[in-house]
C-alpha cells in the first residue's frame, strides 16, 4: 500500500548547513496494517510522516501509494487529489481544530470541499459523531468546549469521514491522560479493523506502539535502525540503540522495575546537521567497532521481515 | 519513635476563586513523609497533585487561591501560611523543587553557573568564588559533562535533559532533606527519563534525601518510588506502599489505571480497559465519591456519600476510600479486600 525506497528530507539550515531530518528511510507498509514508528524527539519520525504524504517536499527518493508514484512536491491540486485517500490525526487536539470553527464545520469540511449538500453532511457528520463515541447534538459547538480527549475523536472522526486508505497518526495520544488513551487507542484498532485501514502510527511510548502496531520501526536520526513484527522488534531486539531504548522503557511492575539494571544509555542524541560517514549511533553505542564511524551500516534482513541495520550483523 | 515526621500534611484543602466559580481543587488530603523516603503522588491531570505540593511550597497564586484549611507540618513545625520573608527560609534550602519544563523555569539571562550561585550566595552567605566552586561541584554531582565549561553557559546552551540536571543541580545548592519533583520526566526522551530517575534515585539511597515525586505515569512510579498516593478529583483515593498499590489494588481508579495502560510482561496482548467518561467537575464536586460516575462497580451509596478513607490494621499504610471496602460490601473481582477498621471520615 505504501512503499518509500531511500526517503530524504533536509532542510537548509543557514549557509552551508544542511539538517538531515530524515536521511535515507526505505520502508513499506501492507494493506490494513498498522506500522508504529517510534524514535526519539529529533529523530525524524514526524517528519518522515509529513513528507510521506506531500506536507513536505521530499529532498530526494521515491514514495509510492497504491503502487503509484506520488509527486516530489504536492502542489494544491495533488493536495486535494490525495486527501480522499490518505489523512491525518495530529498530536496537539488544541491546536490543529480551529477555533472558529463549529464541529459541524470542522469535521464536515471534507465534505464541503467535495460539493456534497449541507443536509448530507450533517447526518454524515452526526454518524461520525457518534461513531467516536461523542452526541450528535455535539456538532454545533466549538472546540473549546471539549477535553482533550474529546477533541483528539473530533479530529479522528474528521480525518475518518472522507474515508480514507491511508492514515499518518502523528503522536495521536501523547498529549491524553492514560484512561483516556486507551479510549483513544481502542477507537483507532476499531476503525482500522471495520474500515479496512491502513495506518502510520508515529509515538514515543514504546509500550502503546508495540500493543497496537503489527509491524514496528526504530528511527535513530534520521535513518532507520530496525524493523520487524512488533513483538519480534520488542521482545528480540537486534540493533544496539532499540536494545537501550526497550530498556529504558519502565513498566508498570515494580518487581520487575526493581530487578532492572540501572540506564546504560549515557549521553544524548546528537545533532543532525552535517553528518558525516558511519553509523549515526556510534557515539554512544556500547558495542562500537572501528568500522562503524567509517562506514554507513545498510539495512539487511536477519530473520523473515525483520531487518537491522548495524555492522554487528555483517557477513554470517 | 516520637519523632516528627520530615513532613505531615493533614486535610489539606485548597480552592481557586475564578469566573466560573470556585475550583475545589484540593479537597482535604493526608499524607506524610519520612525522611530518606520516595513518595510518588500519582494522577491524571487536574486530580489537584501539583496543586497539593505547590500550596506546601507557597507557590499557589493567592489570590485566586486559597487554602481553606489543613496543616504541613516540616520538621514539627507549620509552613502553610507562612509570610513572604519566612517562607524563602525554608524554600530552596529545607524543601528544593524541580518542575516538569526546566527551559520555563531558569531565567533565560542567567548563566547556569550564575544562577546556581545565586542560592548558595542567599541562603548560605557564600562569596561569589564559594559559591561557583560548589556550583561546578554540584553540576558534576548530578553528572553534567565538562562542569567547568557548562557553568559559563545559558539556558538555551543545554538539551532538554542537561537542564533537568541543571535543575536538580541547583535544587541541592542547600542540600535540602526534602525534594519535590514535579512531572520531572515528563517532557523528556524515555532514555533521557532513565538517567534523570536513576539519578533521582541516586540522590535517595546515598545521600538520604526524601524526595516527592508527582507524576501521571504509573511506570515510572514503579521505577522509582517506595510509597504512593493516588489521586483523583482532589482526594487521594488510595495509599500504600508501592507493591501494595500495584499488586493489591483497592480502589477501583487505581484498578482501572493499570487495565487502562498496555503492559508487556508477557507476550499476550490484552485488550485495553478505557475508563468510560472524564472526571468531575470541581466547581461543584459531587456529593458521593468522585469516581462513582465512572466505576462499573459504583452502589447507591456511592452516588450519595463520600466514602472514608478505609484502612487495614494489618497494612496500616494501605488505604483505600472506596465503599466496597465497607464492611458488607460485595466482594469484587480484581479487587483487593482490606481488613478493615475504617480512619477518620469526612
Amino acid at each position: 500500500m505504501i512503499e518509500t525506497i531511500n526517503l530524504k528530507k533536509h532542510f537548509q539550515v543557514g549557509r552551508n548547513q544542511t539538517l538531515h531530518a530524515v536521511d535515507g528511510i526505505s520502508l513499506s507498509i501492507a494493506e490494513n496494517e498498522i506500522l508504529g514508528l517510534v524514535g526519539e524527539s529529533g529523530s525524524g519520525k514526524s517528519t518522515f510522516g509529513k513528507t510521506l504524504i506531500g506536507l513536505h517536499e521530499r529532498t530526494a527518493g521515491d514514495a509510492f501509494f497504491d503502487g503509484l508514484p506520488l509527486p516530489q512536491k504536492f502542489t494544491a491540486k495533488d493536495h486535494l487529489r490525495y486527501s480522499a485517500d490518505i489523512q491525518m490525526i495530529f498530536q496537539d487536539p488544541y491546536a490543529s481544530l480551529n477555533p472558529r470553527m463549529t464541529v459541524l464545520d470542522i469535521i464536515g469540511e471534507g465534505l464541503a470541499l467535495k460539493g456534497i449538500p449541507r443536509a448530507d453532511i450533517q447526518e454524515e457528520v452526526g454518524f461520525w459523531l457518534r461513531r467516536v463515541g461523542l452526541h450528535p447534538d455535539h456538532m454545533s459547538r466549538f472546540p473549546h468546549e471539549f477535553s482533550g480527549g474529546q477533541r483528539q475523536r473530533i479530529g479522528i472522526a474528521r480525518a475518518m469521514i472522507i474515508k480514507p486508505k491511508f492514515v499518518v497518526c502523528d503522536e495521536p495520544i501523547s498529549a491524553l491522560d492514560v484512561s483516556v488513551q486507551a479510549q483513544v487507542v481502542n477507537l483507532l484498532e476499531d476503525l482500522k479493523d471495520s474500515l479496512g485501514l491502513t495506518l502510520l502510527f508515529i509515538a514515543h511510548d514504546l509500550s502503546m506502539v508495540r500493543y497496537i502496531s503489527d509491524r514496528m520501526a526504530v528511527m535513530y536520526l534520521g535513518t532507520l535502525v530496525e524493523s520487524g513484527p512488533s513483538d519480534a522488534v520488542f521482545f528480540e531486539p537486534k540493533h544496539p540503540y532499540t536494545r537501550l531504548l526497550i530498556q529504558s522503557n519502565p513498566e508498570a511492575d515494580p518487581i520487575l522495575e526493581r530487578s532492572r539494571p540501572s540506564a546504560e544509555l549515557t549521553g544524548e542524541i546528537t545533532s543532525p546537521i552535517n553528518v558525516g560517514p558511519g553509523c549515526r549511533f556510534a557515539d554512544r553505542c556500547p558495542e562500537v567497532m572501528p568500522q562503524c564511524k567509517a562506514v554507513t551500516p545498510q539495512p539487511r534482513l536477519i530473520v523473515s521481515d525483520h531487518q537491522v541495520a548495524c555492522h554487528l550483523y555483517d557477513q554470517t | 519513635m516520637g519523632m516528627h515526621k520530615l513532613l505531615e500534611v493533614s486535610n489539606l484543602s485548597v480552592e481557586f476563586e475564578t469566573y466560573g466559580g470556585v475550583v475545589k481543587a484540593v479537597r482535604g488530603v493526608d499524607f506524610s513523609v519520612d525522611a530518606g523516603e520516595v513518595l510518588a503522588i500519582v494522577g491524571e491531570s487536574g486530580c489537584g497533585k501539583s496543586v497539593t505540593v505547590q500550596s506546601i511550597m507557597g507557590i499557589i497564586p493567592m489570590p485566586p487561591g486559597k487554602i481553606t484549611g489543613g496543616s504541613a507540618k516540616l520538621k514539627g513545625s507549620e509552613i502553610l501560611g507562612l509570610d513572604a520573608q519566612a517562607a524563602n527560609q525554608f524554600r530552596g534550602k529545607e524543601i528544593g523543587m524541580i518542575f516538569q519544563d526546566p527551559m520555563t523555569s531558569l531565567n533565560p539571562t542567567m548563566t547556569i553557573g550564575a544562577q546556581i550561585a545565586e542560592t548558595l550566595k542567599v541562603h548560605r552567605g557564600l562569596s561569589t568564588k564559594q559559591a561557583s566552586e560548589i556550583a561546578s561541584e554540584l553540576l558534576i554531582r548530578t553528572r553534567i559533562p565538562e562542569a567547568q565549561k557548562r557553568l559559563h553557559q545559558y539556558p538555551f546552551e543545554f538539551s532538554g535533559g542537561m537542564l533537568q540536571r541543571a535543575m536538580i543541580a541547583q535544587s541541592l545548592a542547600c542540600s535540602p532533606s526534602l525534594l519535590i519533583a514535579d512531572e520531572p520526566t515528563t517532557a523528556l526522551d524515555v532514555t533521557i527519563q532513565a538517567q534523570i530517575l536513576d539519578l533521582l534515585k541516586e540522590l535517595q539511597s546515598r545521600d538520604g534525601m526524601a524526595i516527592i515525586l508527582i507524576t501521571h505515569d504509573l511506570a515510572v512510579v514503579a521505577r522509582t518510588a517506595q510509597n504512593v498516593c493516588v489521586m483523583y478529583a482532589g482526594q487521594i483515593v488510595e495509599q500504600g506502599s508501592v507493591d501494595e498499590i500495584f499488586y493489591k489494588s483497592a480502589h477501583p481508579y487505581t484498578l482501572g489505571l493499570k487495565l487502562a495502560m498496555p503492559s508487556n510482561v508477557s507476550q499476550q496482548n490484552k485488550k485495553l480497559e478505557p475508563i468510560p467518561g472524564s472526571p468531575p467537575d470541581l466547581f461543584s464536586p459531587p456529593s458521593g465519591c468522585g469516581y462513582a460516575a465512572r466505576c462499573p462497580h459504583a452502589m447507591r451509596i456511592c452516588h450519595k456519600e463520600n466514602p472514608p478513607l478505609f484502612s487495614d490494621p494489618r497494612e496500616p499504610h494501605h488505604a483505600a476510600r472506596c465503599w466496597l471496602q465497607a464492611p458488607g460490601a460485595p466482594k469484587t473481582e480484581g479487587l483487593h479486600q482490606l481488613h478493615l477498621i475504617a480512619s477518620h471520615g469526612e
